[in-house]
């Protein structure tokens, strides 16, 4: 009895092909971790993401800096925007504390990228 | 940015992170070039920020700047031209057979329980639990994942099924753990925050299968509350995948998340309506509410003055308050007819530009030996109708079905209190 076999059934989920995305714009902070709020993607509209292509160089083009809102990520942004400043001093840096928190959208914000970025560096997460 | 603005970017996170955005970033189709720095960042000194800025980033060994700007000026790579979504495999319905001990051994090592012993969910155990409801076993009851972003798992009645069977539960509370499963809420969550969460059980149903609204409710003394509680975070585990490390991160992790705090609202020794019936539902119906947040703080005294001082310590954005029925008398005695009236008090008095009323909730449970409330920062997230699982002959109970000492004389037999 002791050695005998036993079927059981695999108690996980199956993957469906479900991603969770960012929230509205403007949605309350806690409403990421809410399902009934937080919208959602199928696998076939989640298509690998194209890469931008990159800058020859950063000689005289302006990088933003974008703090997300974790823990110290001003100051560490204060710490990059000063090595630019001593190492490539040609880069423009534009260091921006994103509104809200750190899972707030901010459109505005994207569409100033758009417009005047050259390139972004972004963070810092965890 | 990168593939609708066709900016460059180089993303940050700290070294902690690394592989798990690096995971998330193969299944999403995001294989980003990201960099590094050591962690923590957050309540560091501006000198030790300093040394990042200047080292080397410890996952690649490479300095820090130096990859930041090498990933907004190297060309990119045919790999990063043309990057695949992996997919993962099915799961089979079926595991392969073994013996009782090697079974048992590899759903712990698979870290598909909770670290306590469960029921082995054979396939004779399943179909017994699954004759606790009429709805189809293939039936999908939800999705979930335990970190929001990643991709979600499907389950079935079955499947609940099979997480109630492991809990130690009976084919009676299966209407309830079903309904906790439909409103898709894992109780653990991926944040280093160390969530808990809380499930309250209102209607007939709670008497029916003999839930503790009364006395040490939220304690370990009632076997629904204990199990109903504990198939969520074994559903949690399995639903959301939640592997330690990989995608759950809690820095300290989270007592309640054993069996969660389940109970029942004190509907019967309560002064106001019930808790489901604030929130759309009729009287005799039976829903479950989940809740979850960060803290609890269980010696709570005093009427609203107390309430509003653990607002002003606490600074959540949101508040579920656990009030003894005594409590809830005397603050019916105040005036306070009813909770939302004392929710918009808290809420001018507290003069948070966060909090709104509908962010304060009142649940009455307890056994009256001591008036006496319990503060959290649980967002209620979601009320859900058990009756809609319950089969047309109603709760199937055991012959016999099991039931611990009430450790206080009841007043009508059924919720443990005077």
């Amino acid at each position: 009895m002791k050695d005998s076999k036993l079927t059981v059934l695999d108690p996980r989920g199956q993957p469906s092909g479900i991603f969770g995305r960012r929230g509205e714009p403007g949605s309350h902070m806690m409403a990421i971790f809410n399902p009934a709020t937080q919208p959602t993607m199928t696998v076939d509209e989640l298509i690998p993401l194209r890469m931008a292509p990159r800058l020859d160089s950063l000689d005289n083009k302006r990088v933003y800096l974008v703090d997300t809102g974790f823990a110290g990520s001003h100051d560490f942004f204060e710490e990059v925007q000063d090595w630019f400043g001593r190492n490539m001093p040609s880069v423009k840096t534009v260091l921006h504390t994103k509104k809200g928190n750190m899972f707030a959208d901010e459109p505005e914000l994207w569409a100033e990228l758009k417009e005047k970025a050259d390139g972004v560096v972004f963070g810092v997460g965890g | 940015m990168e593939g609708d603005y066709g900016v460059p970017t180089a993303p940050i996170v700290t070294s902690r992170f690394a592989d798990y955005v690096l995971k998330d970033g193969r299944y999403h189709g995001m294989n980003l070039r990201w960099t590094f720095p050591p962690y923590p960042v957050g309540w560091v000194p501006r000198k030790t920020l300093h040394g990042y800025v200047e080292g080397n980033d410890p996952i690649t060994g490479i300095p820090l700047m130096q990859e930041i700007v090498d990933a907004l000026t190297q060309p990119l790579t045919e790999s990063e031209k043309n990057p695949e979504i992996p997919e993962r495999p099915e799961r089979p319905r079926l595991l392969e057979p073994d013996t009782e001990a090697n079974l048992h051994r590899l759903f712990l090592e698979s870290a598909w329980t909770d670290g306590l012993p469960i029921v082995l969910p054979t396939e004779e155990r399943v179909a017994e639990m699954l004759t606790g409801t009429d709805h189809d076993p293939q039936e999908v009851v939800g999705m979930m994942s335990v970190a929001p972003y990643e991709e979600k798992n499907e389950y079935t009645v079955e499947k609940v099924a099979v997480n109630a069977v492991m809990a130690g539960a009976r084919p009676e509370h299966l209407p309830v753990i079903l309904a906790v499963a439909s409103a898709r809420h894992p109780s653990i969550l991926s944040s280093t925050g160390s969530y808990g969460s809380m499930v309250v059980v209102n209607g007939p149903v709670r008497n029916i299968i003999g839930m503790n609204c009364g006395g040490g409710a939220m304690g370990p003394f009632n076997y629904a509350n204990s199990v109903i509680g504990r198939a969520w975070t074994l559903m949690s585990i399995n639903f959301g995948d939640a592997c330690l490390g990989d995608n759950f991160w809690a820095t300290i992790g989270n007592g309640n998340s054993f069996a969660n705090q389940c109970c029942g609202e004190n509907e019967e020794r309560s002064v106001w309506e019930p808790f489901h019936v604030r929130n759309g539902f009729k009287p005799g119906e039976s829903t479950v509410s989940v809740f979850r947040g960060w803290n609890v703080m269980t010696l709570g005294i005093g009427a609203a003055d107390g309430l509003l001082e653990r607002i002003k310590s606490f600074h959540g954005m949101a508040y579920t308050f656990v009030l003894d029925p005594l409590v809830a008398k005397s603050l019916k005695n105040d005036g306070y007819d009813n909770p939302r009236k004392l929710s918009e008090w808290l809420v001018k008095q507290a003069d948070s530009p966060f909090l709104r009323p509908e962010d304060i909730n009142f649940l009455v449970v307890g056994g009256e030996t001591n008036p006496i409330f319990q503060t959290t920062d649980y967002v209620h997230y979601k009320t859900a109708s058990v009756d809609k699982w319950i089969p047309e002959g109603g709760i199937r109970l055991d012959e016999k079905p099991l039931r611990m000492p009430v450790g206080l004389p009841c007043a009508d037999g059924t919720c443990g209190i005077h």
